[in-house]
């Protein structure tokens, strides 16, 4: 059966546009014409081999839709048929009439026209490395002066946790050769428009090439993530059971097999319905846990001991918990250390290691986390605008015996590991930080 | 386009304010436009478009009328101003590559 649409990489990009002209052009030759384009794909729908003649269009008009409808009946009026607007806002018109007046027939105009979109593309390609730059230096203004240095790798405890850090590492990467090569391409196209020379083409073989990177890049990261929930599923550390694997193995093999028959076998619809399922059992496979986790205790070795977890009662009273600390996939987790020291005596000071932990998951599902491990919350003992010496604000605290002081707002948590060899001494030192903070209170 | 092109106009810029001193939609005058000039100016849709916002934000044109997704302008006071001395100084500049011509020919006999 013959497929009647396809979605391919885009071999030329904003700063080429007569390449992009030519590139259309051929295809409709070939019987593909463009039904949307984003950034770096297209998506052409089958029809007759037509020998057309494409115009890309940058235009002043972004959002103004009465106004997008008045340019494109000017342009159809002069013989210019409107066919889409691509994701980066330029437009795209087609005619039969090889000999017919271009759209832009003022230099200068279509100079700052084209110099308004490539800009506005860099922005859109940049948000992502603005908001890590944003990260990066609040990052960094938070650690100056307060003695806490990011170590991102010390929170990872998964496969596919450090797959997801590499991955962030490569899209950097990527929008940042992406957006240097644009903008070298730019100041190129910018030259040559105002000399009035041709705008520098690449080769064909360079074309192909960028292509093949792209494609490249995506299935490796696919075959690189499945090979992470795969290890981690072999190394424990996302403890699948028998039916989760089954269901796992069942949507990695519809998915793989709409893949790969799907030009013999399949349309278009099939497809979509194939990895639809494939990916709904994956998931399936996955999300599992939550409802198994529940049901059965799960045994996690030395890693994660069970813990005592003491509640806090007024009078200095004591009540115990006994919880067991487990990992879900449902979330991912940051986690920053930092070591310090309070003083105990007048000329004694005490190590302290003080870890923060962000959740990314939202924080219903990490108070029905906590409430899995059965450490109830004590009460509210500061207010949540409450900042203190701890310059967090807290909705609920915990106790863990011999070790933590765990306090929460929203969906992050801070926990005070003590660190040394006398835990009596340190936990006197957290119910004594906790009766402080009651007393402020 | 910068603000001193529009104190001394660009060919397109002249040949639409001569254009609009009757109102017309766009595509209208561009037809207008290489009907008056024989084919020898032609100016395309997109930079027609242009043209006619920028004289509208400059208020040298202003919509007259509407017609479907059609709007139809037409030149103000001030556009009319803007054309009247703009051909003035055509035929200044004409008068004096006359002046120059003849004496060229006085010069040569």
């Amino acid at each position: 059966m013959k497929i009647d649409e396809k979605r391919v990489w885009l071999p030329y990009r904003i700063t080429e546009p007569k390449q992009l002209e030519q590139y259309f052009e051929q295809m409709a030759e070939e019987g593909w014409h463009p039904e949307s384009v984003g950034k770096y794909t297209a998506k052409f729908r089958r029809g007759k081999p037509r020998k057309l003649r494409y115009c890309v269009d940058f235009t002043e008009i972004r959002r103004d839709e009465e106004e997008l409808q008045r340019y494109t009946t000017l342009c159809a009026d002069a013989g210019w048929r409107f066919r889409l607007r691509a994701q980066e806002g330029w437009l795209l018109f087609f005619t039969k009439d090889a000999s017919l007046t271009p759209l832009q027939t003022d230099d200068k105009l279509a100079l700052r026209n084209f110099q308004k979109a490539f800009r506005r593309s860099i922005l859109d390609n940049s948000s992502l490395l603005i908001l890590w730059a944003i990260w990066t230096l609040l990052d960094l203004g938070f650690g100056v002066g307060k003695g806490s240095k990011v170590r991102i790798l010390s929170g990872w405890n998964t496969m596919v946790e450090l797959f997801c850090l590499l991955l962030f590492v490569l899209v950097l990467l990527f929008l940042a050769v992406n957006a240097a090569t644009g903008i070298v391409g730019y100041l190129a196209a910018g030259r040559a428009m105002k000399k009035g020379t041709p705008i520098p083409e690449i080769s064909r073989k360079t074309a192909r090439w960028r292509v093949i990177r792209r494609r490249a890049m995506l299935w490796s990261c696919g075959v690189l993530l499945g090979l992470s929930i795969l290890y981690d599923a072999w190394a424990g550390n996302i403890r699948p059971q028998a039916e989760q694997w089954i269901a796992m193995a069942l949507g990695a093999a519809v998915f793989v097999g709409g893949f790969f028959l799907k030009k013999k076998w399949l349309d278009r619809m099939a497809r979509k319905i194939a990895w639809g399922v494939g990916i709904f059992f994956f998931a399936l496979g996955l999300v599992m846990a939550y409802p198994l986790y529940r049901m059965e205790p799960v045994d996690f070795g030395t890693e994660a001991p069970v813990v005592q977890a003491e509640e806090l009662l007024p009078g200095a009273e004591v009540r115990t918990h006994t919880s067991e600390y487990g990992r879900t996939p449902l979330y991912e987790r940051w986690e920053v250390y930092e070591s310090g020291s309070v003083q105990v005596g007048e000329d004694e000071y005490q190590s302290v290691t003080v870890s923060y932990t962000a959740y990314r998951a939202c924080s219903r599902r990490i108070t029905k986390r906590l409430a899995w491990e059965e450490a109830e919350t004590i009460r509210q003992i500061f207010s949540s605008t409450s900042r203190r010496d701890l310059d967090w604000p807290v909705e609920e605290a915990y106790l863990v015996g011999d070790f933590a002081l765990i306090l929460r707002d929203g969906n992050g948590v801070i926990s005070y590991f003590l660190a040394g060899d006398d835990p009596e001494q340190y936990r006197k030192i957290l119910l004594q930080k906790m009766e402080m903070l009651n007393t402020e209170q | 386009m910068s603000r001193e092109q529009l104190q001394t106009l660009t060919e397109p810029m002249y040949y639409l304010l001569l254009a609009m001193r009757k109102p017309r939609h766009g595509y209208d005058a561009m037809q207008y436009i290489e009907h008056v000039t024989k084919g020898r100016v032609h100016i395309g849709a997109g930079t027609m478009y242009a043209l006619i916002a920028r004289f509208e934000k400059e208020k040298i044109l202003c919509q007259k009328a509407e017609e479907g997704r059609r709007k139809i302008y037409g030149l103000t006071p001030k556009g009319e101003k803007l054309l009247r001395d703009e051909i003035s100084r055509l035929f200044r500049m004409l008068a004096d590559a006359q002046a120059v011509a003849e004496e060229a020919e006085q010069d040569e006999n």
